[in-house]
């Protein structure tokens, strides 16, 4: 980099304190660079050659947040005007978000990258033109990302930011989608099943566990997602992902009917929750005859496991819960890495039989 | 970097007397926003927002009204901050407190949990300690763990920085209550009771599921499935063969990763309950994971980082909780000269107890640790 427009500027050295400790041995380019900077930082200076000068620091650290944060704001200063909001020009938007793809190349996971990106893209935004059309070209430049790493946490976040921000009915049917591509070329990416949930609750949070009615999939929608979880289920058993996915979806329902109090829709859930819970036992007899003797273990840990928080449900169905004891005896052996957790969960359980048969006594 | 700064204070024994406690506080305060997360970056300290413009070299100065501070929003607000919003704010209220306080030796100061808002408000200006419990728990996935944002993946990390935000806020209790009904009522199911089943046991199930699966030894399983082996209790248990190793993985089907030990690890132990998972075999991932000169690395035969070390230790301090060698187990002795178990069991008892939620040495904050 040619400093010769920074003649006039006083470089202002690192302040490392009187005794430096593991002192990081900065390239002489790195000090004089970061040395100038701090003084157009101190001076407040947004001009282009400050604007430039963030560039090349960025490339030397792209993680440093002062830098990002000041290029946006040499960013905004360099732009028009328009009336008192600040705003970038689309151009600069494009370029930048250009730099920023370039920066990423090796650093896929750089957090003020990513953020950069939302940055740019939240003023984008609010100017004129086909917003779609750049939220569409954002997504596609995600989706490359995700080719590379289909599990990158900030390119998910990322697309899930920009599909909210928006809030447009195309772009959640578009990210079923998008999430059940990704699902079929890799079942066990827990990423693309999180993200067909998001897509699907189009972004309402936690509906597990809030009592926000709205937020929650209705009866018709959950039982078609408890099949598609099956499907998924039935493609490797021993992934987690749908699984957890289907019990997700069914205490949802569960929850929620609970918590309404209507007789008549608890009634549905049940029968909902029963179907499934008689799809899993044929599966997992399925699974049984094909490999009697295979044991490899953990692996049906995640049906066993579903199928006992399904029948653990009823907790006054004696049988149910007797099934789900056994359950718990076979996941100790089999998954013996959490053999204390299953031995906890079947403690629990016996304690509800026994509390059932007292209740029997009683009656008698 | 406020946090990382105070824990170093703390670290080299520092009381944190000099450190401007309101000025911090009150940037906490402004830092937090509507729905209760934390803007990472004070940008007006940084003297950024004054509104000056220069054109080039030489240029004119043209003084503005000073400019309002939208700056402070201009970077992410994640989980990671909430969490380092709780500590910062534990370590100067509940820290600050306890050493001012010489002569006290009532013990509420030491409080498992941080202080009340009004306690907090007396000095200083305080945070929304309800809202930020709130976005807290937005945060859950549909599978229990937390996401970094709402919506986003359950994620180990951000799991745990929820989680000990919430312990450090002192609103982990109840929210942990939220959405199921008494765990003491003997006729709730584990998962059922009220509401089905609350989202405590949901994370939990979560956590003990990051721990990847081992063979189980040869001959323990039985094709028939009529009759259960149940197990009568712990002491009869068999046992999982020695030098099983067993890492933590970050999310479903993930690779392990030493560090989750301690981001699964800890959020147990913050949950009172990281006796569920193989700590012998968590702890022989971890070993597998230093390196040839010291250190360890995210993964067996990887080049050691801090970041990966410090995790391993932290993990490891934790795993000593009641001593890492159960009497249950009998594989490799206890206190045996020469060997290598027993040997590396002392070693690992050797180290300093860590304040679980605050990720420093319970004795630099001078008092009972956390979780």
């Amino acid at each position: 980099m040619d400093f010769a427009d920074l003649n006039d500027v006083e470089p202002i050295p690192q302040d490392d304190g009187p005794e430096p400790v593991c002192s990081i041995a900065y390239s002489p380019e790195f000090i004089k660079a970061y040395d100038y900077l701090r003084a157009l930082l101190k001076a407040d200076e947004r001009s282009e050659r400050a604007l430039n000068l963030t560039t090349f620091c960025l490339k030397l650290n792209p993680a440093n947040y002062t830098v990002w944060h000041f290029r946006r704001r040499c960013l905004i200063s360099l732009s028009a005007e328009t009336d008192q909001t600040p705003a970038i020009d689309v151009e600069r938007i494009e370029k930048d978000l250009d730099f920023a793809d370039k920066l990423g190349g090796t650093n896929p996971k750089n957090y003020q990258l990513w953020y950069h990106r939302r940055a740019l893209l939240e003023f984008r935004f609010k100017e004129e033109g086909d917003i779609l059309q750049v939220a569409k070209k954002e997504l596609e430049y995600v989706d490359k990302i995700l080719d590379d790493d289909s599990k990158n946490y900030h390119a998910w976040s990322h697309r899930q930011w920009i599909i909210k921000t928006l809030n447009k009915t195309e772009l959640w049917s578009s990210e079923i989608n998008y999430s059940h591509s990704k699902v079929l070329s890799d079942p066990r990416n827990n990423s693309a099943w999180n993200q067909r949930w998001f897509a699907l609750h189009e972004g309402k949070i936690s509906s597990v566990y809030s009592n926000d009615r709205s937020a929650v999939l209705s009866l018709e929608k959950a039982k078609e997602e408890a099949s598609y979880a099956l499907y998924g289920a039935d493609l490797d058993p021993f992934n987690e992902s749908p699984w957890r996915y289907l019990v997700g979806i069914l205490m949802e329902q569960w929850r929620s009917a609970k918590r309404g109090r209507d007789a008549d829709d608890i009634a549905k859930v049940t029968g909902l929750i029963q179907e499934n819970i008689g799809k899993i036992r044929e599966m997992k007899k399925s699974w049984e005859e094909k490999r009697p003797n295979d044991h490899s273990s953990g692996s049906s840990a995640s049906l066993l496991s579903a199928l006992v928080d399904l029948l653990e449900i009823f907790t006054d169905a004696k049988e149910s819960l007797t099934e789900a004891k056994a359950l718990l005896g076979k996941l100790m052996l089999e998954d013996p890495v959490r053999r204390k957790y299953w031995l906890k969960r079947e403690k629990h359980i016996t304690k509800l039989l026994v509390s059932i048969e007292q209740k029997e006594n009683n009656a008698v | 970097m406020t946090y990382v700064a105070l824990c170093t204070l703390l670290a080299l024994g520092d009381d944190l007397s000099r450190v401007d406690r309101g000025g911090i506080m009150r940037t906490l305060r402004r830092l937090q926003r509507e729905d209760g997360s934390f803007s990472s970056v004070s940008s007006s300290s940084s003297r950024i927002g004054t509104g000056r413009r220069r054109d080039g070299a030489g240029g004119g100065v043209e003084e503005e009204e000073e400019e309002e501070c939208d700056d402070d929003d201009d970077d992410d607000s994640d989980l990671r901050f909430v969490y380092t919003a709780a500590a910062i704010r534990h370590l100067l209220l509940v820290t600050a407190a306890a050493a001012d306080d010489h002569d006290d030796d009532d013990d509420d100061h030491l409080d498992r949990d941080g202080p009340s808002t009004e306690e907090a408000n007396d000095e200083y200006d305080d945070i929304d300690v309800s809202s930020a419990t709130s976005y807290v728990l937005s945060c859950r996935s549909y599978d229990g763990a937390l996401g970094l944002v709402p919506g986003g993946e359950g994620h180990g990390g951000s799991t745990f920085c929820g989680i000990a935000a919430l312990r450090l806020l002192g609103t982990l209790d109840d929210a942990l209550l939220d959405g199921s009904s008494s765990s003491s009522s003997s006729s709730s199911s584990y998962a059922g009771g009220e509401t089905g089943g609350g989202w405590r046991e949901d994370l939990v199930r979560w956590c003990v599921s990051r721990q990847r699966s081992v063979l189980p030894p040869p001959g323990k399983t039985t094709t028939t499935t009529t009759t259960t082996t149940t197990v009568a209790n712990d002491d009869d248990a068999p046992v999982v063969a020695p030098a099983a190793s067993a890492g933590m993985q970050g999310r479903p089907n993930k690779p392990e990763d030493t560090c989750y030990s301690y981001w699964i690890g800890g959020t147990l132990s913050l949950l009172s309950e990281s006796d569920l998972i193989d700590r012998r075999a968590l702890r022989e991932y971890v070993m597998s994971c230093q390196g040839p000169s010291g250190g360890f690395g995210k993964v067996e035969g990887a080049t050691p980082d801090l970041l990966h070390s410090f995790y391993s230790l932290a993990w490891l301090a934790l795993s000593d909780e009641r001593g890492l060698c159960d009497a249950n187990d009998t594989s490799g002795g206890d206190d045996d000269d020469g060997d290598d178990e027993g040997h590396r069991s002392k070693l690992i008892r050797t180290l300093s107890e860590l304040d679980c939620a605050l990720g420093v040495c319970s004795k630099r904050v001078g008092r009972r640790a956390i979780g």
